[in-house]
């Protein structure tokens, strides 16, 4: 390589202005497809999302419509400890994950609390649990002030055939948006 | 006859050569029984009657199989003839370059079996000459007397044929391996008793035995056998042989390496076409690697028959590597060219004048195995340097510049990312970000230019967008904002010597 190549190399680094969007695509939108679940559990506005990556795996959360987003009363307690065991304790280990519990659709990941209301948040796809989001539990507040990204309640791992199913009922982006603001 | 093997053989003891040769064992046989080394076996060497018309056949008493065509010991190879020919045509065949060999050979195991039988009938006859239970500890061994006596053929017939200069030329630290393979056909049907008398040993290893590979075992077994129990079962002397060895010649070259530096320009082509391509999401479009930009320009050129592409790390396809290049290295195997530093930089510039343009080479060079070694090293412990264009959820200030350059070796704990998480364990890794520099970018007040140095092993992706959290501290709660990744390049891969 020549000098003239090397200092292409340099020159490569600086982005043309051309090529900066007006605001860049956050990275929870880029890395995953958005699904939505309404009513969740058979109660109105307990809407959530579920972000599903290119590599099978899907982080579960509060849509912007969920009644406890919705609400003035402030979220104080996120609760992992419901089913037999706290979810927060069924930790999964190893490339193969070989201790993550498998979670069923209608299972609970988490109970939320506002000052008026509780509020229980589902799996939406049968999976393997890989992680709870363990800052809630300590700042609450993060799941209203950043529902869909750093407020994610859970990490699944769903099989391919369990994705099929779940596919079926949840609903697009574009799907949502229609559904949701339509009531609005 | 020649005088140097004339006065070699006059100065052994007499009366053991003169059995020696009676009984059936070539004259080279001979000498290596009587601890005979060197550059003597490469003569011109007088048959075996020959010799005893020299020394004397003594009283002839016993049965003197002197003139019989093969020898009873190694089974004729060290009477081989056309050995200097059958290597170079397997050279020939090959078409390989090199400027010094080794030599390796592969005896049948039963010459062993022989040379024992005939050391038990030499200490019943001289016990004076031969004490020791064991031959190995006294007698030449056959692959020894092959390299002393075939050797210098070897390297005369390829000095002839030009395929080597004068001066040096074997050496056994070569890279360019001949093999001499002897093979014969009784060979597992000699050494079946062993395995017989041995009964443990058998019942682990039955089946025919292939000749060279059972060579230690065979080894071991005579060596636990004591000279009267051996003799119980094989004749002493070895008996006589109608058909000699049979010669196979093969060569090979060493693994050679070609190291050097590779920019990749563009974020839709991957380091190799096995990448793993699962973290990407969009199109799997097949576009050549940057492996492949490189080996098919390299690999032809040494006529081999493959090659390997071993690089310090890998970046995402999405991510270019700029600056220093990223250290890689070809491994060569069975190269048939030998290449001068001359061509190597031809073929750099070869890679570097592809049209496309996507990928570039520099300092291409010839290394040896230990680069391999540093490779490795440098994958693991070696900081990375990184720029990236990052975008905050408000304008970008003087202070965030202030707040990021002054954070000097931080260390985040970073959690395995989504994108990878279906594939590896869920761990936090604490990581170091050893220093960051901000540079503002003109006409846009959102974005500036991130560049950063890290531990190897660093998500930086994740570094920025903070991974839903999950990789904590991030460039977004340094600065109290969402920061998000445009794009991303390497520029730096520190690694000495390459
Ligand atoms: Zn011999």
């Amino acid at each position: 390589m020549d000098d003239k190549e090397e200092e292409n190399a340099v020159l490569a680094l600086y982005p043309r202005a051309h090529e900066l969007p007006p605001r860049a695509p956050p990275a929870h939108e880029t890395n995953f497809t958005h699904y939505f679940a309404l009513d969740v559990g058979g109660k109105e506005f307990h809407d959530q999302y579920l972000y599903r990556h290119g590599n099978g795996l899907c982080v579960v959360g509060l849509a912007p419509s969920h009644l406890a987003l919705r609400s003035p009363s402030k979220i104080k307690i996120v609760d992992y400890d419901v089913g037999k065991k706290s979810r927060a304790d069924m930790k999964a280990s190893g490339r193969r994950k070989k201790d993550a519990q498998v979670l069923e659709e209608n299972s609970s990941l988490c109970k939320v609390s506002s000052e008026d209301a509780e509020f229980l948040v589902r799996c939406c796809i049968r999976g393997q649990l890989l992680e709870v989001n363990e800052r809630l539990t300590s700042d609450p507040s993060l799941l209203s002030r950043k529902p869909a990204s750093q407020g994610y309640i859970a990490i699944l791992m769903p099989k391919p055939e369990a994705w099929k199913k779940a596919e079926k009922s949840l609903l697009t982006r574009e799907q949502y948006k229609q559904q949701r603001m339509q009531q609005e | 006859m020649e005088a140097l093997f004339r006065e070699a053989l006059l100065a052994l003891p007499q009366a053991p050569l003169r059995d020696l040769l009676r009984v059936g064992a070539c004259s080279l046989c001979a000498m290596r029984f009587l601890s005979v080394r060197g550059r003597v076996y490469s003569q011109s060497v007088p048959a075996s009657p020959a010799i005893l018309a020299e020394i004397g056949n003594g009283d002839g008493l016993e049965s003197d199989r002197s003139s019989a065509s093969c020898c009873t010991v190694c089974q004729g190879i060290l009477q081989s003839a056309g050995v200097g020919l059958a290597v170079l045509e397997a050279i020939q065949k090959e078409g390989h370059e090199f400027c010094d060999f080794s030599l390796e050979v592969t005896v049948p195991s039963a010459t062993l079996v022989r040379e024992r039988s005939l050391w038990c009938y030499l200490r019943k006859e001289h016990p004076e000459d031969f004490k020791a239970e064991d031959p190995n500890e006294c007698i030449v061994s056959l692959k020894e007397a092959v390299k002393w006596t075939f050797g210098p053929q070897i390297e005369a017939a390829l000095v002839k044929n030009s395929f080597l200069g004068m001066g040096k030329v074997m050496d056994k630290n070569s890279n360019f391996h001949i093999s001499l393979v002897f093979k014969h056909a009784n060979s597992s049907s000699e050494i079946q008793f062993l395995s017989d008398l041995s009964g443990g040993d058998s019942k682990r290893k039955r089946g025919p035995v292939e000749a060279g590979e059972s060579i230690a075992a065979v080894q071991r077994s005579l060596a636990s056998i004591s000279s009267d129990a051996f003799a119980r079962h094989y004749p002493c002397p070895p008996p006589q042989l109608d058909t000699p060895c049979e010669l196979v010649s093969s060569c090979r070259k060493d693994a050679i390496f070609v190291v050097g530096r590779y920019l990749k320009y563009s974020r839709s082509i991957s380091q190799s076409p096995w990448t793993i391509q699962e973290d990407r999401i969009g199109d799997g479009s097949v576009q050549a690697s940057a492996c492949e930009i490189i080996g098919d320009v390299i690999f032809p050129h040494f006529k081999a028959d493959s090659y390997k592409f071993h690089a310090a790390g890998r970046e995402d396809i999405d991510v270019r590597m700029l600056g220093s290049g990223r250290p890689f290295l070809l491994e060569i195997l069975n190269a048939r060219t030998c290449s001068k530093q001359e061509e190597l930089l031809k073929l750099e510039h070869a890679i570097n004048s592809n049209k496309d343009g996507w990928v570039k080479v520099k300092g291409l060079k010839e290394a040896g195995n230990e680069v391999w070694t540093i490779m490795r090293q440098g994958e693991a412990d070696k900081q990375k340097e990184y720029t990236a264009v990052v975008w905050l959820s408000r304008p970008v200030t003087e202070a965030d510049f202030t707040t990021l350059s002054n954070s000097k070796e931080l260390e985040i704990q970073q959690k395995t990312p989504v994108r990878v998480l279906h594939r590896r364990s869920p761990l936090v890794r604490p990581r170091i970000i050893h220093w960051m520099r901000c540079e503002a970018l003109h006409d846009s007040s959102c974005y500036f230019l991130l560049h950063l140095c890290t531990q190897a092993g660093t998500y930086v992706k994740e570094f920025v967008h903070g991974d839903l959290g999950r990789t904590y501290p991030n460039v977004g709660s340094l600065l109290d904002c969402d920061a998000e990744i445009l794009c991303l390049d390497v520029t730096n891969v520190k690694m000495d010597f390459l």
